[in-house]
């Protein structure tokens, strides 16, 4: 390699000018000169509006993605909590769960109340499962959906909308059962399967806003053993059972909750 | 000139056609026998010169100074030239077999002399033959290395590559070329 190196350094290279060739292209360079000026006016000029649209654009978009819906969300905020009839809901408990900007209307979706999530109560505590059973029904309370005008700065119109209920597809059913099968012990006996509490979202959907349950991949799941009963949560994406609780001892004449 | 003064020049060319010239005047001969040492022809060599200086006019009002030579920019643009003419004539014409111009044209006695001042160097000529089989990426770094006596860091401005990058092409392509000889 160092004979070759050696070699490469110490070859002598030819120094050959054409000085006919050096005139002729010094003559043609100069003669375009002229020319091409007029043409790196006319790019640099169209250079720095094309930056400048660029800028323009970039900011139009960061406005009207980044800091405009947040500026109206904060605003369709302050319209609702001001509305007597929405006041009063968040008075009475209810929150304001999800905001939403179409077509220069917000949405607001209210939730007259916290939903309630089934739990079994604990029975050292409380009477017969049976008995209690009855109370501890979730309830579905209604939420309400605000349109804001946010040109007139006021709340256009409140509609109560009944949440749909979430219910098992029939391969979450097959996957619950066979979950249960594998981690609950055999003797038990399965008395519920509780689908998950679904929080409530707006979703725009072709220009309009849907009231839709965000679903969780999650069943609660109350068995029994002998006297003793108990609650887990099967976890569908995990395929397992977590969280299991022991609810308590029941009376025999309240079992099944018949 | 220094880069002060090149710097100078370089603005006043982007106003002024004869700054422009006295550009052109200083940077000639090196990018002519920049070309010439990669080609090995002269004709070629005109012809890629002369692309080369269009370029550079045609250009000029993106040039930005960096505090490097002018003739960077000038060898970066000779150096995409002589790429360009290798690609579109890969597999066309082998180099060695480029036709004498005297078969074509009737050249001024000018490029008859410079012809056979050109085969004088026979040495340099064997060499050349050699590198120029070697991929175009070996061929560029060798060239400027050892022919041009650039250095590693200059050599990465003209390319615009990485120093780290210019010392493993130019260990590859010697360790190509050296095989190359060995086997013939």
């Amino acid at each position: 390699m160092e004979d070759l190196t050696e070699k490469l350094e110490k070859v002598k290279t030819p120094e050959i000018e054409i000085l006919s060739h050096k005139g002729k292209l010094r003559q043609i360079l100069l003669s375009q000169y002229q020319r091409e000026r007029k043409n790196w006016l006319f790019f640099s000029i169209f250079q720095k509006l094309a930056f400048t649209g660029l800028g323009l654009i970039l900011i139009f978009f960061v406005f009207n993605n980044l800091i405009y819906p947040n500026y109206s969300l904060a605003k369709a905020r302050e319209i609702a909590l001001k509305d007597p009839q929405i006041k009063a809901m968040i008075e009475k408990g209810g929150m304001i769960k999800d905001l939403q900007i179409v077509k220069n209307q917000a949405f607001v979706l209210i939730q007259t109340a916290k939903e309630e999530i089934v739990t079994a109560p604990q029975i050292a505590e409380k009477k017969a499962l049976g008995i209690e059973e009855k109370a501890e029904k979730k309830e579905e309370r209604p939420v309400a959906l605000a349109e804001i005008n946010l040109k007139e700065e006021k709340v256009a119109k409140i509609e109560k909308i009944v949440p749909p209920v979430v219910q098992f597809t029939e391969k979450e059913k097959e996957k619950i059962q066979e979950i249960s099968q594998r981690e609950i012990p055999k003797e038990a006996e399965i008395k519920e399967v509780i689908p998950p509490s679904s929080e409530l979202k707006l979703i725009k959907k072709e220009g309009k806003i849907q009231v839709l349950p965000e679903k969780k991949e999650e069943a609660t799941i109350i068995y029994q053993i002998d006297k003793g009963r108990w609650q887990g949560k099967i976890n569908l994406k995990e395929e397992k059972l977590e969280e299991i609780e022991f609810l308590g001892e029941i009376e025999n004449n309240a079992t099944n909750g018949k | 000139m220094d880069l002060n003064e090149e710097k100078e020049l370089v603005k006043k060319a982007k106003k002024d056609p004869e700054a422009f010239g006295k550009l052109y005047d200083q940077y000639y001969s090196q990018i002519f026998g920049y070309i010439l040492k990669r080609v090995a022809n002269l004709d070629i060599a005109q012809d890629i010169c002369s692309e080369t200086f269009l370029k550079a006019l045609k250009n000029l009002w993106k040039f930005k100074w960096k505090g490097i030579s002018f003739s960077f920019w000038l060898f970066r643009i000779a150096n995409n030239e002589v790429s360009n003419y290798f690609r579109k004539n890969k597999n066309k014409i082998p180099l060695e077999k480029i036709p004498e111009p005297t078969s074509f044209s009737n050249p001024s006695t000018e490029i008859l002399e410079a012809e056979e001042k050109l085969k004088e160097y026979q040495d340099f000529l064997k060499i050349q033959k050699r590198i120029s089989k070697l991929e175009i990426k070996y061929q560029e770094v060798i060239t400027l290395r050892f022919f041009e006596k650039k250095k590693i860091k200059e050599i990465a401005e003209i390319l615009g590559k990485r120093e780290g990058t210019i010392k493993s092409l130019l260990h590859r392509g010697l360790e190509k070329l050296r095989k190359d000889f060995e086997t013939k």
